[in-house]
């Protein structure tokens, strides 16, 4: 496996500014549109022009989500969540919860939402109910990956461990030994991996049939202080990329029959990488806070 | 422990006003948004809106107070000043410190610990200092209200709380009243320098970048604070100063102060010491709220005679008991004591 920069002094484009301010952005994958969230609101706009087609203004909203490649977004709003189907104009939302909403996910078999905060996991059905079940925690939920079968909701706390749940077999796990707070982990496409933050060393759980109880993680690698993002590869589920506060990228691959294989790769300006995203050839492109952007190919066939 | 001199710290420096409800804070707050003093200060205040007044950042936040799943039952954070103060290092270009302002009620444990348990704040910003400002006309009422049992006296806590004490509207008290005041507020918080002035107007230079957080700049600001303050009767909060020749060893003191803030963190509010520990040429600086603490090594003794002085403020304080776990921390333990209360 091999890493090489195919672009690396590109400069970002810059949106129109929006009155909701900018936390984050999710493009749509088909429908040219994106939303953006951020301090005041949410934002619907079209990629072509940049139009809005729908504003949400007055609350705090880290993040937001498209349910598959339909015309649903869900977003946090405050201590709500708001769903909105982008091209019927329905407009859904939850009943307000504990405390103000970190981040929000799709189940992926049902079309219900499950959003964290302060006080656990809340899971609702948006357009069909506003009732809400939470799956209670005390403390505070800082992000959620949901297993492509939707099994396993899984968390990063702020208390520095990692909260499992299983509603349907009523299993409840809690990982600890973090030395920092979780707050980024994914799942792989096929279920059977999860990778976390929280350490240096990014762990990865087996996930695959009975799931991660009694099984030792693997940790890999070393960021300082921690991982920013964790990416799996859309087609190989053994392969993930990391980022960090000082502009170091690296791949695992964990097809290897004795030690995972490592590669890196740095940034020219040492600042953090808030952006890697698997590309449709398998490149991956990364944007970091100083407003540069790199493409880097990975080559797994070495 | 980390090994690190506060002299290099590069740090966003923070400050916290506390106070009762129309006891200046705004006023304060007013003029360090509209004076020409050349500080790029970002502001946090509660149900406020962003908006810009002379090019400042103003930040609006609803108080979220959130436990911690640790076991220990005060360990809070302020989810609302994590989710602004992250959010603020997208714009470190726009501000160079951050002052917090909360509301009258608000208890200043959750807002400083949130600066101990949450690893990007306590990496990015430094507590610089609480301030408290005090109405001088109606705050000595406020501290003697009687509360229902198991309810706390809001006023006496942010007293406690205070690293320094803003007595304000000092025109509407005669020198006895203000006397009696200062004297009483001593007796609550012996290590919080007392500022007076009237209509909010005090020195911004005594106010921001002070580094009060710590007992360093206390004590080379007022190096007497520890000494012998009247008590007043009936008093459950009150501060332990504790001064101690000799050098002590590390692995004691960090046993003791684990196991007595793991006991009696709860009722201790603030602790904060400058210490020397043996075969090591520079200050040991330690400062904990309730049960979370930390210390770092800073700038060495050079000259100074290496004294230990250590403070305790808190509701029940045995002061005996203090300073024997103190003492017995002593790497050689028969040396020369004295303490003060």
């Amino acid at each position: 496996m091999a890493l090489r920069p195919t672009n690396e002094s590109g400069a970002l484009l810059e949106l129109p500014p929006s009155k909701v301010g900018a936390l984050s952005i999710k493009a749509h994958p088909v429908l040219g549109l994106y939303a953006i969230s951020g301090p005041e609101g949410l934002e619907i706009r079209e990629l072509q022009n940049h139009r809005t087609l729908h504003i949400d203004l007055g609350a705090w909203t880290t993040t937001s989500q498209w349910y598959k490649s339909s015309s649903k977004l869900a977003a946090t709003f405050g201590r709500k969540v708001i769903a909105r189907d982008c091209l019927s104009d329905k407009r859904w939302e939850s009943p307000e919860f504990e405390a103000t909403l970190q981040d929000l996910c799709w189940l992926p078999q049902n079309g219900m939402i499950a959003s964290t905060g302060y006080g656990g996991v809340n899971l609702t059905a948006p357009f069909r109910s506003t009732a809400a079940e939470t799956l209670e925690f005390k403390g505070s939920l800082l992000r959620i990956a949901i297993s492509p079968n939707s099994r396993w909701i899984v968390t990063g706390s702020q208390d520095s461990t990692l909260q499992v749940f299983s509603p349907k077999e009523d299993i409840r796990l809690e990982m600890r030994g973090y030395l920092r707070k979780v707050n980024e982990l994914a799942f792989n496409t096929t279920g059977s991996r999860l990778a976390n933050n929280g350490s240096p060393e990014v762990t990865v759980w087996d996930f695959s049939g009975a799931g991660p109880k009694g099984r030792k993680p693997l940790q890999l690698g070393q960021h300082r202080p921690t991982a920013i993002r964790i990416k799996w590869h859309p087609k190989n589920e053994l392969v993930f990329a990391t980022s960090d506060a000082r502009g170091v990228v690296r791949v695992f691959d964990l097809n290897q029959r004795q030690e995972p294989n490592v590669e890196s790769w740095a940034s020219e300006t040492n600042a953090k990488i808030c952006v890697l995203e698997w590309m449709p050839d398998g490149s991956l492109f990364c944007a970091d806070t100083s407003g540069r952007c790199a493409t880097v190919s990975v080559d797994t066939s070495k | 422990m980390e090994n690190s001199s506060l002299a290099a710290d590069q740090r966003i420096p923070v400050t916290v006003i506390t106070g009762f409800l129309g006891s200046g804070k705004t006023t304060l707050l007013n003029r360090v948004l509209t004076e020409n003093h050349g500080m790029r200060v970002a502001v946090i205040e509660n149900e406020f809106g962003e908006v810009g007044i002379d090019d400042a950042l103003v930040l609006g936040s609803e108080e979220e107070i959130f436990e911690m799943n640790n076991g220990c039952i005060c360990c809070t954070v302020r989810g609302d000043l994590i989710r602004i103060l992250e959010n603020l290092l997208t714009r470190k270009d726009k501000f160079d410190r951050v002052l917090i302002e909360t509301t009258g009620l608000a208890d200043p444990a959750p807002v400083a610990q949130t600066f101990f348990m949450d690893d990007e704040i306590r990496d990015n910003y430094r507590l610089d200092a609480i301030l408290t400002v005090v109405d001088s006309l109606n705050t000595l009422q406020h501290l003697r209200e009687e509360k229902p049992e198991g309810t706390e006296n809001e006023a006496v806590e942010q007293v406690a709380f205070a690293d320094r004490l803003l007595l304000n509207k000092c025109d509407l008290v005669d020198a006895n009243t203000l006397a009696h005041l200062s004297k009483e507020l001593k007796s609550i918080n012996s290590s919080a320098q007392q500022i007076q002035s009237s209509f909010g107007g005090f020195p911004l230079e005594q106010i921001l970048d002070i580094e009060a957080f710590s007992l360093e700049k206390v004590l080379a600001d007022e190096p007497t604070f520890l000494e012998d303050t009247d008590h007043q009767h009936d008093q459950t909060v009150t501060s332990v100063g504790i001064e101690l020749t000799g050098e002590l060893n590390l692995e004691r003191l960090d046993n003791w102060l684990g196991v007595l803030l793991g006991k009696k963190g709860v009722d201790i509010f603030r602790s904060k010491g400058i210490l020397a520990i043996s075969d090591n040429p520079r200050k040991y600086v330690f400062q904990a709220v309730h049960m979370l603490f930390t210390g770092e090594f800073a700038t060495e003794w050079g000259d100074e005679p290496r004294v230990n002085r250590m403070v305790f403020i808190g509701r029940n304080l045995d002061r005996q008991e203090l300073t024997e776990g103190f003492k017995n921390c002593l790497a050689t333990n028969t040396k020369k004591m004295n303490s003060s209360n």
